[in-house]
Order: C-alpha cells, then structure tokens, then sequence
C-alpha cells in the first residue's frame, strides 16, 4: 500500500493535535481550570489517525468514553470540543454532554458515549442504515479491550456478521479495563482471535505505528465498501494517563510503563518521517506549532464562551416540550 | 378559623418593609385577595392582601413601622373569634382563649351542640388557622398573589417547565402570600404544623389537645370560600369525612337561618356574617357561576359568591333581590406586576411634562456593520442585534451628553457618571425593565451577551429585583414587531429619559442628490422637560443619529 | 369501518407504514415468514422481504441498540420484543442510548424510533412472562411511553409513534390481542399526548390504561345500575401525561381512582396520584384511590392470577370505598 507525503504528514497532524488536545485537558483539569470527568487518549493517537485516514467524511464512527481522538481524527472542530468539555454553550451538545458525549452527525460522527460498549450495537445500526440505503459508506465502531466482555460486543458482531454489514470493529487493546488487566479479563490471548468464532475476519497490528493501523483498517474498510461484511481490528497500544485523570494507574508495572513509554506513537512516527526523508525538521516543528496554536485558540475560545441558558435543559429532549412538562 | 395576615416578601432582597398605611378598619369584612395595608421597602410601595375572606379582627401592625418578612401584620377570621392578645396592650385581655371560644359558641343559637367542638378549639384555633388556613390561601392555584414585582414573578415561575421546585421555593419565600405556585402548602404555610395523632371519630387531635376536622380539601376549599367554620359542619363521607355536599348542606341552613333573623349579619354580630354569606352562597348556587368574587360584607356579602349565569337551581330568598348580572367578560384581577406597572405609569403620566422628539435615521452602515459582525459568529446565540448596535451607541450619545442620564427625585436632579441602561423586555403578563450597568465601559458583545441573558432570566421569570435596579436611562423597543414607527414612550421614574426605537423600513430618500432606497429607523425620545430642555435633547438626538450614521467610527470611539 | 383484532389491526397500521414511507423497518426476535411472533405481523415478510422485517437472533441488546443507530442514521425502526419482561436484556439500550442520545449531542440529529412490546398477565405465563413493566420507563427522560386498550388504539397509535420523531415505546396487552373491534380503514392516527374519555360520568373518575380499561367499563356498569355514575378515562399516552383530561374529569366528580394492571408501589398510578395532589388538591373531594396488581411477582396459577390482578369487582369495592354507595 502506498502512503503519499501528504498522507503521511496529515496522520501526523492530527496525532500532534490529539496530543495537544489532551494534554492541555490535563493541565487545565489539574489546575482547576476545568472540571468533569476526562478519559485521555494520549499514547493511542496512531490508532484514531490512522483508521480514519482511510475513511471518507460520510462514513460513520462510534466512539467511547475515550473518545476526544476518534473525534479530532474524524474532522471534529477543536474549539467546539473545548468548550463541551468547558461546560459552555457553544459546545457541541450546548454543554449538556461533556468530554464523554461529543459528537458532530455532520462528519460522521454519531457520537462518543459513557457506556462501554453501547457504540458496537449503534454502529451496526448505522452500517444497517446504510446498507438499507445503498450507500457504500462504511461504520467504523471503536471499542476498548474492556468493552469485548460485554454481551453487546458478542451481539453486535454476530448480528452485523450474519446480516453481512459494511462494519469495521476496531478494539484499541490498551491492556487495561479501567484497572483489570487484559491478560486476566480475557482467557484468549489476544482479541482479534475472537473473530474465528463469528467466522470473520481478524487481525492485530501496533496500534502504535499509524501506517500499521492504516494498512489493517484499510484493508477492512475496503472489504465492507465491497459488501464483504464486518472485520474485526485490534489495534495493540497503551494509555498514558490512567483510566480517567486523576487514576494514578498504580496498577500498571513499571516494566511495562517504561517500554511502552519508549514506544510513544509520536516521537516514533516522528522520527521515522525524518529517516525515510518524508519530511524535514522544519516542518515537523511546524506542524507542531500549528496544533499547539490550534489547542491554545480553542481554550480561548471555550474560555470566552458563555455558559448555556438553563432553558436548553428542555431542548432536544422532545421535539416540542409536551404540555404535562408545565405546572397547573 | 382565625388567620393571620403576615408581612410578605417583595423582592429577592427584602428583609423589612415599613407598613405605610392601613386600609381597613377592625371589623371590616375583607374579601380574599383583597388588600389590607400598603408597605414600603426600597422605594416600592405594595399592596398586601389577604389570603382568605373574613373579618378584620385585630390589626398588629403599626404604621411608620418596619415588620420582616412572616411577621404578624394582623389577624382576621369570624366576628368574634379568638385571636391571641396583642404584643403590647391591655386590650389584649378582651381576646383571651376560653372566652371567645364562649362567645362563638353561645352566640350562635342554632348550634348548641356545636359548642363543646367550639371550645375545644377555640383556644388553638388561631394557631391551627395560621397554617392551615394561611396554607390554603397558597395552595389556591390563581396567581392572584401579593402586590409588588418580584411577587408577580413567583406567579408566573409555576408556568415554566419543570421548576416546580423553583416556583416552591419562590411561594415559600413570598411568606405564604398566595404566590400562585400551584404547591401545597405544607412547606409554605407561615404557622407550626403540628404533630398529631389520628383520634376516633371526625377529628385529629395534637399534643396541645387542639382538633382537627377531617374534610375533602374540596370541601376544605369551599368552606374557606364561603366564610364557614367547617368545625361546624358535620361529615356524612366514609369515616364521618366532611365532603362538599356536606358543606353545601351546611351553607343552605345557615342561609335559611338567616333570612329569618331580621339584619342577620353585620360584621360585628357572631355568627351573622358567617350566616350572611352562607346565604350568599346558596343564592349563589342558584345562580351558578363562571367565577368572579363579588366584594361585600356581612348581610350584603348574601349577594356575593360567584355571581354568574342562572342554572336552575331553587333561589334562596336572602340576597337573591341583589344579583348581579351575568357578565359575559374574564375577570383578571388587577394585582402583581400588573398592578405595578400600572401604578408607574399613571405616576409619570401624571406628575411629569414629557415631551417627545422624532427622527428618522439611516442603518445602512450599521446593518452592513452587524452583518460583518455576525459573519464568523459560533451560533445564534452570539449574534449582534441591531438593538445590541443601538444600545452601544445610545451609552455612547449619553456619555456626550450627561445631562440625559439623570434622575430626578428626592428634588434634586442627580446626572450620572456611568449609564447604567434600562432594557424594556416585554413578557406574557406584563413588562419589566433589566438594567445593563455601566453600559458605555462595556463593548459591544458585552452588552450583547448581557442582554441575552437578561432578556432570557426576564422571560423565564428568574429576573430578580436587583436586575431592575439603579437605571438611568431606557431603551424600549418595538421594532421587531415590524408594526411601529414612532410612539410616545412613558418614562420609566425617577429617569430623565426614555429612547423608543421603532421598526427599520426600506424609505426613499436623497442620496447625493438622487433620490436613493435606504432603511431607514423610527426613534421617539421622550424627556422630563421639568429638567432637560428642548435644545439639549435635540443635542442628544443629533449625537445618536451621527452615531448611527458611522456605526465603525463611533465603536472605535470617535467622539461627535 | 374494518371489524379486525388487535393483531390485525398492528399488521395493518405496519402495512400502511412501511408503505407510505420506505424509511421503516421491523426488526425483532421471530419476526420472519416462520415465526412472526405473535402472528401480529403474518405477510409483511412476504410483502417487503428480509431487508424491511428483519427477523434478528435472540440479541435484545444488539436488536434494540441497533434500531438506536439506525434511527440516528435516518432510518425509522420500529423495533419489537414480544415481552416487556425481556428489556431487562438491552435496559441500557433504553435508559442510556435511545432516551438519551440526542439530547446528549445537543440535538444534532432525531431519534425517530418505536419500541413495540407486549406486556400483561392473565395468561398463565407466569413470572416473567406477564409483567406490566410500564412504569419503569416512564420514569426516563426522553422516551413516549403510550399503552393500546382496542384494535382502533394499537392502529392509531402504532402509526402515530412510528410518524413521531421521539423514541416512543408502544405497550399492547397480551390479553388483548384477540380484541375484536371496529378499525377505520386507511392512514388512521391518534395524537400522542392525549387522554381518551371512554365513557361519561359525573360521580367518579376511574383512570385507566391497557387492559384494565375493559374492566372500569365493566366495573362502571354495574355502578350504573346502583346509581353510581363513573366516567373512565383511558390515558393512552403515559408521557406525555394529558393531566387536563384528569383534571376537567375531576371538576365533575371530585373522586379518583386509578387502575392499573401493574403494581401498584411506585407504578404509573402513583404519580397520577402525585400530579392531582399537586396541581388539583382542591377538586378532591374523597382520598385517591389505587386499584392495581399486588405487589409480587406474576403467579402462575389461574387461581393465583384472579386473586393478583385487579378486575371490575376490585374497582368496585373500591369506589364504594368511597363512600359513594351505602354498603
């Protein structure tokens, strides 16, 4: 598979901008410039940026509690996102969902979501919908190791595998569901081998090497364009932060903290761009300054903002507020 | 049962108001709703009314003096009924507990037996009444309410959705003024609800041996309406429950009592008011109605109670000859905001000279500038309005000119440093006017922002007094009705001025010399020509015009 | 007019649905040519095929989240479970994605989505079979919540939730399905929202839903013939709540009392109850009160399930507990 410089640099793009993204909720969480629950993506960036490389802005996502990457990766605005999670109401749910309900439908994002794994059964909904409409667009449903034990995820893969829909399952295997670790959650050894017993395809890669990720969920995506049916994704990685700011994560060995650590997906993508002559310092060093800039505006930004008009509590409940809502 | 009448609350910051003046006298009837006494706090001046209809029997209040909110202003109930001794005063010996109770019970021949359940409570009556006749008086579902502004908002915070603890909150607060939260009135009622335990038979008895009827809240309801103690009224529902039949019954033969006791029912004889208006109740069940209470008292009252259109039940004779007529109109009572507008309308009306100026201005350029403005806006809710533009400028022109920002009260006239801008915001029942402060330091997306949201607490009634407080200047708008150009807009008192902004329409007009299609603004300014003279507004007007004319230049502060 | 039974009168307002507009779907356990579940919707699989009656495997989780994401892609599912007991399998499907998802991204998109269920005992199906499960739902924000007492209502209805841009969950009674009753031919809807005053009466107010309906009809009757007039108000829609339908009844009759086939703690009746003592005290004239299920699980055993559920003799005694008829 051929990755063009543009390509190559666009994934690298939006890793930083993830990266800046979250690192800068952490500061302003842990400064208390900030408040509501966080659950980072740092350290899974590869993943978001390189799935969605591959998918086209009608395609759909689900995501999950950690979902600011997918979101940032699939073309969401920084500074509507900010000022969700700042509670104001120029956010996308008017600051009615905060960090773990961001969602923008006009890219194809139908939406994060505080249920582990509640994405899987919505996206085979969609990819339903959009099977039932002839389109070749495709559902992408993120999900965490953790979320592979709920029954939703044997019922979603099943349902879209027998019906044959243009779904991709991506399990971003970050070792941990919340604080039990994969190796004691799963007897199986790894996720993808799990697809054998729906009888679809499976596969693991880095899901720290963005150009792994990509060529895996190219090849799936492709397949489900092709009405050839769901895949299943599983993207190998680690969480910096804990399972929410504010998790020490104490239950991670340091061996294995150090390792990974050693293996962050950016300063390896970064160096790997500078090796194989696809981009140089300068621009490195500009893409960086861009999203670092881009980051800084949106918290201007959510700053600036107002916070919502109690009266958007009754908006988008109903479609009209129903009469018994007012007192005698 | 004896009620009290207490001091309720009229602004979010009230804590005292002084009682101004009286206007009944002891013994006076008083119908429900109906006000007592004026009160003052912070310069408003209020009407207090009384939850229930009854006799005026003990004033508490002094005038000139300051009560908190919840204090005993006064006590009504039935002619001769106990209400506890006064504060201060030998007169209070007259009122002691088993003496009234006596009185109520002998002076009512035809209930004898009534008088042993008449002694039993007498002594506790009063205080039982506090609650729960106070409390009826707020269960009451019309928003007949309180005078005063903030007591209109508690009213009209049970018609928005869902905050039905807000709207609790602000009945409770208003001190079980018949807020017109439709809440019960447990957490409301100003009085101890006391502990009790179920007794046999038709009554609760508590700790302090006071009784309690079981009645139907209907029934309960009904009662209070009629002015009958429904003590006396014996239950014949499951259990010995005393339901509305039971009052009904109870009402035609204290009617039929009356009409045979010659001058049956002036206030000051027991039990004759209660017979008076019972009579007045079974006239008005023949007469059955669509709902307005008519004023009266003692014998007179006979006409009173729901006077309205005839359905054919048999006419008693007391009272039938005074009927009203049907009245095919809504009665809406003339309290709360309402009243209150009204009463600063007439004020200014009468007491101050006002003249008004007209001018037409050009929008082009602001509009042109407002489009721009609003190009890269996140949403709807960040957009400049054009009366957003217009108040900038209008704190810029007062700025030039400081001569219009001024009130005129207490004799002198006071000119303002900082314009602190009324916004006029219309509302389902009335109109109140937020107050932006120091507007002119603010820049334009300030006074955007702050306007919303005033506009929004305004109409979802969460406006609080101090909102509307400390103007100097106001901005009324009837512009978005596309139906106005120019009007005469009343000034908001003790302020010098008001600005009147009409509808922009698209108006032929010299452009370099040609005759050219540009929109075009309709502004009235009214001014208090007690204290600023005709040249000075033409001033102000010229100022605002030119402002309006180069809305960049004077947001970049240019001066005129 | 068309005399059909309720299961009928389901397959004739999908049939009409699915025609009129292609955006609607059926998915559900044992919906296809060889199940159809109940028989409600025996013919639609031959006539729109597997693509538009999708006859899903025992995954209430997936079969209902499904219809969630569907719904948000611009689809109108309609999805169906054959027993109200079973959405103990996808609650949070419900509760946290159908009721909550648009409100929660701030309104982006509708959710346009039916949950059809049956519900109700009285057919020796026991425990978890026959429960009427209503209450629980009307307890979220975001859903509609309406229950069908006639062909006509499960017609009217069924297209009313299917054409409403809400998530609406549509409850029909098992005991009802073999109903017969008159059915107005063509697109026929009735307002979600809106109380059905199904017989007159100046002395009582028995407000019911579902099943129980037929038994204050009958209940209303018999205190005909004593002299007792009781007007029976058959809700429809739980929520919304037509609280002006109760209220207009009481300024007659002064008396309430609810019947419901759930239990009664913490059921719909309650906040019925909870709504008259806070917006309408004073019209009482009698305490409330609640005709329901006791408070246990469904019994199996004919003989159980009299002594368990309410019934027209139950409402009876209730209202002459009332003091209305001299026992």
């Amino acid at each position: 598979m051929e990755h063009s410089k543009e390509v190559l640099l666009e994934i690298y793009r939006t890793m930083t901008r993830i990266r800046a993204f979250e690192e800068k909720g952490a500061e302003l969480a842990r400064t208390g410039k900030m408040h509501g629950t966080l659950h980072l993506y740092s350290g899974e960036e590869a993943i978001a940026a390189g799935v969605c490389s591959c998918l086209r802005e009608t395609d759909r996502i689900t995501s999950t509690h950690r979902g600011h990457g997918h979101c940032i990766a699939k073309g969401a605005d920084v500074k509507r996102m900010m000022a969700e999670i700042f509670g104001k109401s120029t956010g996308y749910s008017k600051g009615k969902g905060g960090s773990m309900h961001i969602a923008d439908i006009s890219k194809g994002i139908i939406g994060a979501n505080g249920i582990v794994g509640a994405g899987m059964p919505i996206a085979v909904g969609v990819a339903f919908a959009q099977k039932y409409q002839n389109e070749d667009n495709v559902t992408v449903a993120f999900f965490g190791d953790g979320a592979t034990n709920r029954g939703t995820f044997h019922e979603s893969v099943n349902l879209a595998a027998i019906l044959n829909l243009p779904v991709v399952f991506v399990c971003e295997n970050n070792h941990y569901g919340m604080s039990t670790a994969f190796a004691y959650h799963s007897k199986n050894k790894t996720v993808s081998q799990r697809a054998q017993a729906y009888d679809i395809p499976g596969v693991r890669v880095d899901g720290n090497d963005p150009v792994a990720v990509r060529e895996a969920a190219s090849e799936a995506i492709i397949r489900a364009r092709a009405g050839e049916g769901p895949t299943l994704v599983e993207c190998v990685t680690w969480r910096h932060h804990g399972h929410f700011l504010g998790d020490a994560g104490l239950y991670k060995s340091p061996e294995d903290e150090k390792y990974w650590r050693g293996h962050d997906p950016i300063p390896v993508f970064e160096k790997k761009l500078l090796e194989e002559g696809i981009a140089g310092q300068a621009e490195i060093e500009a893409v960086q300054a861009e999203t670092n800039a881009e980051i800084t505006e949106a918290v201007r930004f959510a700053e600036e903002s107002s916070y919502p008009e109690s009266s958007v509590i009754f908006e988008d409940l109903y479609e009209e507020i129903p009469a018994d809502f007012f007192m005698r | 049962m004896a009620f009290e009448l207490v001091m309720p609350r009229f602004g979010m910051t009230m804590k005292t108001a002084k009682v101004i003046q009286w206007l009944k006298e002891e013994g006076e009837f008083v119908e429900k709703d109906e006000t007592v006494l004026v009160a003052e706090n912070e310069k408003f001046t209020n009407d207090v009314q009384s939850l229930g209809a009854g006799i005026l029997l003990r004033k508490v209040a002094r005038e000139g003096e300051e009560y908190a909110i919840g204090e005993v202003l006064a006590y009504l109930g039935e002619a001769g009924e106990a209400v506890p001794p006064a504060q201060t005063g030998g007169e209070a010996a007259a009122a002691a507990g088993a003496g009234g109770g006596a009185g109520s019970a002998g002076s009512e021949p035809g209930f004898a037996g009534s008088a042993g359940a008449g002694l039993a409570s007498s002594a506790g009556d009063a205080a039982v009444a506090a609650g729960s006749a106070g409390g009826t008086g707020v269960a009451g579902s019309e928003p007949a309410g309180s005078a005063g502004l903030t007591a209109g908002f508690a009213g009209f915070a049970g018609t928005r959705p869902g905050f039905a603890g807000d709207a609790a909150g602000a009945a409770g607060s208003a001190g079980g003024a018949g807020a017109g939260a439709p809440i019960p009135a447990a957490g409301a009622s100003p009085g101890p609800a006391p502990a009790r335990e179920t007794a046999p038979g038709a009554g609760w008895t508590d700790a302090g041996g006071r009784s309690r009827v079981i009645a139907s809240p209907l029934a309960k309801k009904l009662a209070s309406q009629l002015g009958i103690d429904i003590s006396r009224v014996q239950g014949r529902g499951a259990g010995g429950r005393v339901e509305k039949a039971d009052v009904e019954e109870y009402a035609k033969t204290v009617a039929a009592s009356a009409a045979g006791r010659p001058g049956g029912g002036a206030g000051t004889e027991t039990g004759g008011g209660q017979a008076g208006i019972a009579a007045g109740y079974a006239a008005g069940q023949a007469t059955r109605a669509a709902g307005q209470t008519v004023a009266g008292r003692g014998a007179d009252q006979a006409a009173g109670y729901d006077a309205g259109s005839a359905a054919g039940r048999d006419t008693a004779d007391a009272g039938s000859a005074s009927l009203p007529v049907a009245a095919a109109y809504t009665s809406v009572h003339y309290t709360g905001m309402r009243k209150a507008i009204g009463g600063n309308m007439s004020q200014a009306w009468t007491n101050i000279p006002m003249v008004t100026h007209h001018v037409t201005a050009d929008v082009g350029e602001l509009l042109e500038l407002r489009e721009k403005l609003n190009a890269d806006a996140a949403d709807k809710a960040g957009r400049i309005s054009v009366n957003d533009l217009l108040m900038k400028l209008t704190a810029a022109a007062l700025v030039q000119t400081p001569v219009m920002n001024a009130t005129f009260e207490s004799g002198e006239i006071r000119v303002y440093k900082h314009v602190n801008l009324g916004m006029a915001t219309a509302l389902e029942n009335g109109l109140i006017v937020p107050v932006i402060g120091r507007a002119e330091e603010k820049n334009l997306f300030e006074i955007g922002r702050e306007a919303r949201a005033l506009g929004a607490k305004a109409r979802s009634g969460r406006l609080t007094y101090d909102d509307t407080l400390n103007g100097t200047f106001t901005v009324t708008n009837l512009g978005g009705y596309g139906s106005v150009d120019y009007f005469t807009p009343i000034i908001n008192p003790p302020q010098a001025a008001i600005l009147g902004v009409g509808r922009i329409r698209e108006t032929v007009t010299p452009v370099n010399g040609e005759p050219g299609i540009r929109p075009m603004i309709a502004l009235s300014l009214t001014y208090d020509h007690r204290i600023i003279d005709g040249a000075v507004a033409a001033e102000f007007m010229k100022i605002l015009t030119g402002f309006i004319d180069r809305p960049f230049r004077a947001l970049m502060g240019e001066k005129p | 007019m068309a005399v059909m039974n309720l299961r009928q009168a389901i397959q004739n307002a999908m049939d009409i649905e699915m025609g009129r507009d292609p955006r609607v779907f059926i998915i559900g356990e044992d919906v296809g040519r060889n199940g159809c579940s109940f028989g409600q919707y025996n013919g639609l699989p031959d006539k729109y095929g597997d693509r538009r009656v999708v006859n899903a495997p025992i995954s209430e989780s997936v079969i209902t989240g499904m219809g969630v994401g569907a719904a948000a892609a611009g689809l109108r599912p309609v999805v169906h479970h054959d027993f109200i007991d079973f959405l103990g399998c996808c609650f949070d499907e419900i509760l946290n994605q159908a009721a909550k998802l648009r409100w929660m991204l701030g309104g982006q998109m509708l959710m346009p989505l039916t949950i059809d269920v049956f519900a109700g005992g009285g057919s020796a199906s026991a425990s978890q079979h026959s429960q009427s499960l209503e209450a629980l739902f009307t307890h979220i924000p975001g859903i509609k919540v309406v229950t069908t007492s006639s062909p006509a209502d499960a017609k009217g209805l069924l297209a009313s939730a299917i054409r409403d841009d809400d998530p609406v969950m549509i409850i029909h009674n098992k005991g009802l399905l073999g109903m017969t009753g008159e059915v107005p031919e063509g697109e026929y809807l009735i307002p979600i929202g809106k109380a059905n005053v199904v017989r007159e009466g100046s002395d009582v107010t028995l407000v019911s839903y579902s099943r129980m309906v037929h038994e204050c009809l009958g209940a209303a009757d018999d205190l005909a013939k004593e002299g007792v007039s009781a007007e029976v108000i058959d809700l429809r829609s739980l929520v919304p709540l037509d609280k002006e339908a109760i209220f207009a009844s009481l300024e007659k009759t002064g008396r309430l009392v609810i019947v419901h086939e759930a239990v009664g703690k913490s059921g719909f009746g309650a906040e019925v109850a909870a709504v008259v003592a806070e917006e309408a005290l004073d019209l009482l004239d009698a305490p409330i009160r609640r005709v329901t299920a006791l408070f246990s699980p469904v019994p199996y055993s004919a003989a159980l399930e009299s002594a368990y559920f309410p019934d027209k003799s139950k409402v009876i005694s209730a209202v002459k507990s009332l003091g209305l008829v001299k026992q």
